[in-house]
């Protein structure tokens, strides 16, 4: 095997990963005439951005994006590792700032979300607020600290001076949302916009959540195939249009 | 017998395929802080967690494995096929699922109720039961196979001398099954160290209760990648270790 | 000492059988490889299931460990994990004897069968004539009140199979006991009685004089290394069915079914026209089959057999006609049903 295959055949496995994630190219990819735009995107951002990229498609005739969801560190260390997108949509700057050296131009601030609490139906532990959470007998969940939620759920329970006594420590909000659906956690603590998307599942609201926000930065990168397109898209999600949608979804402006 | 002259590159792109990943890992490996990371407090926590729970695993998936592997060889024709096959199905089933099922079965809303599954829930034993359920198979297999290999005639005759059932299963087939059981053991005792979506869906992750190695490994790409791929040498060192152990050439000593 | 009787009924195997044993008799059953004779003794040992069997009166317990009836297997079944002195002191510790009694029993055993300083051996390490010694003693020390020996002699060179042979007479005697073999030998130098199985079924059975020297039927004067000329009566003589008269010492009156069985060995055979001496009485008969027997051949006829020097054997083939020569004087036996 030759030393030019390599990156090749990582390129061959992120596009299949990618194709995998998104229904809606499937149909459009096939003609010649279609411009393909390649969005990594974080996993909260998974059902709003299909109503925003229909828009973007429609305004942009001849055009498909292709969106894969996933956390945004692992597809921070994917871009890293040279997978072949055209945008980054990260779920904190932090993440973001990891690939600083690949981006073209500085990102964009388009959307922030805060966190709140996620009971099963029914709220059986009757969990009020935060305080509960420092109750050993409510059975809480929440974010890993090394990862995006789980730093925004430590600096928020500092800030009401509440010590979290998690019974897990999840790699990621899906995970959370999970424990919480089957009932295994009395209480979770999770983004707005993941207990909208989320069926079995109530959201018991944090005073002053907003206190503590998770900003999401777009940025086009450097290696994109059509700068140009990749820059109109992140123009476009920072547009009243797709403000609109993400507000719909439960994010706020920045 | 070497087959014919073609297959020898088959053969080599088969072994650079399972060889490759392995020397990309270990080209990734921080040398010079390899010792530091690998006995940090949290990855010596993980590591030790790790071991106990999966010898704690090992110990049950004898126990049950063995009397099981019996069952099914006293089962006949039809039966013992589709038996045989619930029983493997934890090998082949993806990892996320078996953690689903543990969950419908021995969670807090899971078929044995609240007060078994809200006290098993987020537990190290939690872990132990993910781990065992993905460890029986090979031990299943292995007692099956060895049985399938012995007439029973011994143990016949063991009857005749006025041995009673147990002591004809303690002194006579279960020496001869040693070697089986040192197999299945040792198979099931990787399986376990190396258990992750199971126990990630159905335990969840807390450092020193249930982040067993693997998850630790998970969380670690988040904010050290490095480190995470320190602590996956050990664990692939364990592997080779274990996997040349249980497949060393035995010498015949029926 | 214990009587012994059993009816094996497995139709799985195509066995049917009565058997029966006086206290400390032993009962050779003879029959040919895979007429059943091992299923038989494994019923009786009850591993496996199809036999009714009481002993001494009583119906024998259901399962195997309790009816304390000993089963020497033609495999031996030795435990390889286990010493040489452990395997033979099994049946002691079953029984909940000390474990330095049971293996200072074993021992004891083990000197009774010839194999003393062997204890520590593992069974593999043994030669086959020590390994079914070993397996003797292994069933004689679990103290059985019938002993079951099937096929003890097969598998063995020579040297080991005459020395094993000697063993087993020797500790026969006062037990009661079922051995089975396919070998005339091992009845005559065995058997108090005789019983012969063929396809599953007891076709002749009696004290082992009258069954092995006046079998009743071909096949058990075949089992018994014997021919069986067949015939009636007429003045001192047994006529065949093809006319020839042969002079008998004894038997039944003139008209009566009656018999002799003789040696293979003391029947001669002679081809074509060939002269042929007075001395005996010459049947003509046509070659039905030949069989290599060890150092000759087996010339089996439709009416007689002869065993004869393979030199003398190379030159019949199938159907070929040929004279066999039988010795006047032979004592015949009545046949009755």
């Amino acid at each position: 095997m030759t030393r030019r295959a390599l990156p090749t055949l990582a390129a061959a496995v992120a596009v299949l990963a990618a194709a995998g994630c998104t229904a809606s190219s499937a149909d459009g990819a096939a003609s010649p005439s279609t411009e393909q735009l390649t969005v990594f995107a974080a996993a909260s951002l998974t059902d709003v951005l299909d109503a925003i990229d229909a828009r973007f498609e429609a305004e942009h005739p001849g055009v498909t994006v292709v969106a894969a969801f996933a956390g945004s560190s692992d597809l921070a260390s994917q871009i890293r590792e040279g997978a072949p997108a055209d945008v980054f949509l990260s779920a904190d700057e932090a993440q973001m700032d990891t690939i600083a050296d690949t981006l073209d131009g500085d990102p964009v601030l388009f959307a922030t979300n805060t966190l709140t609490i996620a009971v099963p139906e029914g709220n059986p532990a009757d969990v009020t607020g935060l305080a509960d959470l420092a109750d050993p007998s409510v059975v809480s969940v929440v974010c890993a600290p090394q990862v995006p939620c789980g730093a925004a759920a430590e600096r928020l329970a500092a800030l009401d001076g509440v010590t979290l006594a998690p019974a897990s420590e999840e790699q990621n909000v899906t995970d959370v949302l999970g424990k919480v659906a089957a009932g295994q956690a009395d209480a979770g603590l999770v983004y707005v916009t993941d207990v909208a998307r989320a069926s079995g599942i109530e959201a018991v609201p944090i005073d002053g959540a907003d206190r503590v926000a998770n900003r999401y930065p777009a940025a086009a990168l450097a290696d994109a195939a059509d700068p140009d397109l990749a820059a109109a898209y992140v123009a476009f999600l920072a547009g009243d249009e797709a403000r609109g949608i993400l507000a719909d979804a439960g994010f706020a402006a920045p | 017998m070497t087959g014919p002259r073609w297959l020898a590159p088959l053969a080599a792109l088969g072994g650079l395929l399972v060889a490759l990943p392995l020397v990309g890992l270990i080209a990734r490996v921080p040398w010079s802080r390899f010792v530091a990371l690998v006995t940090s407090e949290d990855a010596l926590t993980a590591l030790g967690l790790s071991l106990r729970t999966s010898l704690a695993a090992t110990v049950l998936t004898v126990t049950l494995g063995v009397p099981l592997g019996f069952a099914l060889r006293a089962l006949t024709g039809a039966l013992r096929g589709v038996v045989r096959a619930l029983v493997l199905a934890p090998l082949v089933l993806p990892p996320v699922v078996g953690g689903l099922a543990l969950l419908y079965a021995f969670g807090r809303r899971g078929l044995l109720g609240e007060t078994v599954g809200g006290s098993l829930a987020f537990t190290t034993a939690a872990v132990v039961i993910a781990q065992t359920f993905v460890a029986m198979p090979f031990m299943v297999v292995s007692v099956e196979s060895a049985l399938a290999a012995t007439t029973g005639r011994r143990e016949a005759i063991a009857a005749t001398l006025g041995a009673s059932p147990t002591r004809v299963l303690a002194r006579v087939t279960l020496p001869t099954l040693a070697p089986a059981l040192a197999t299945g053991a040792v198979l099931a005792f990787a399986r376990a160290l190396g258990e992750f979506g199971a126990t990630l869906t159905f335990a969840g992750s807390l450092a020193g209760v249930t982040r067993t190695a693997p998850l630790d490994i998970y969380l670690l790409r988040e904010t050290d990648p490095e480190a995470a791929a320190a602590l996956s040498l050990v664990l692939v060192a364990v592997a080779i270790g274990v996997v040349a152990l249980a497949y060393r050439p035995v010498r015949s000593a029926s | 000492m214990t009587a012994l009787a059993a009816d094996v009924r497995v139709p799985a195997r195509g066995v049917d059988a009565s058997l029966e044993v006086a206290p400390g008799r032993t009962l050779v059953l003879l029959g040919p490889n895979g007429s059943g004779k091992s299923t038989a003794l494994e019923a009786v040992a009850g591993i496996v299931p199809g036999a009714a069997v009481t002993l001494d009166g009583a119906a024998a317990p259901r399962a195997a460990r309790d009816r304390r009836i000993g089963l020497l297997s033609q495999d031996d079944a030795l435990f390889p994990a286990m010493s040489v002195r452990d395997n033979v002191a099994f049946g002691p510790r079953s029984r909940g004897v000390a474990r330095a009694e049971a293996r200072a029993e074993a021992d004891a055993w083990l000197a009774r069968v010839g194999l003393s300083g062997l204890g520590d051996r593992r069974p593999r390490e043994l030669s086959g004539g020590q390994a079914r010694r070993v397996a003797i003693a292994r069933a004689l020390a679990a103290r059985p009140r019938v002993l079951l020996l099937d096929e003890p002699f097969a598998g063995l060179d020579v040297g080991a199979a005459s020395t094993v042979r000697g063993l087993v007479a020797g500790l026969l005697s006062g037990v009661t006991a079922i051995v089975t073999t396919h070998d005339a030998l091992d009845a005559h130098a065995l058997a108090d009685d005789v019983a012969v199985m063929e396809a599953g079924r007891i076709v002749e059975a009696g004290p082992a004089a009258e069954v092995l020297a006046r079998p009743r039927t071909a096949f058990a004067a075949r089992m018994a290394a014997r021919v069986l000329l067949e015939g009636t009566m007429r003045g001192g003589a047994l006529e065949l069915s093809g006319g020839t008269r042969v002079p008998v010492t004894g038997g039944p009156g003139a008209g009566a079914r009656a018999a002799i069985a003789l040696r293979p060995a003391a029947v001669t055979v002679s081809l074509g026209d060939a002269p042929r001496s007075p001395a005996l009485v010459w049947i003509a008969d046509e070659v039905a089959g030949l069989e290599p027997r060890g150092d000759e051949v087996r010339v089996q006829g439709t009416v007689c057999a002869a065993d004869v020097d393979p030199a003398v054997a190379g030159a019949l083939a199938a159907r070929a006609p040929v004279w066999f020569g039988v010795p006047r004087g032979e004592a015949a036996y009545a046949l009755t049903g």
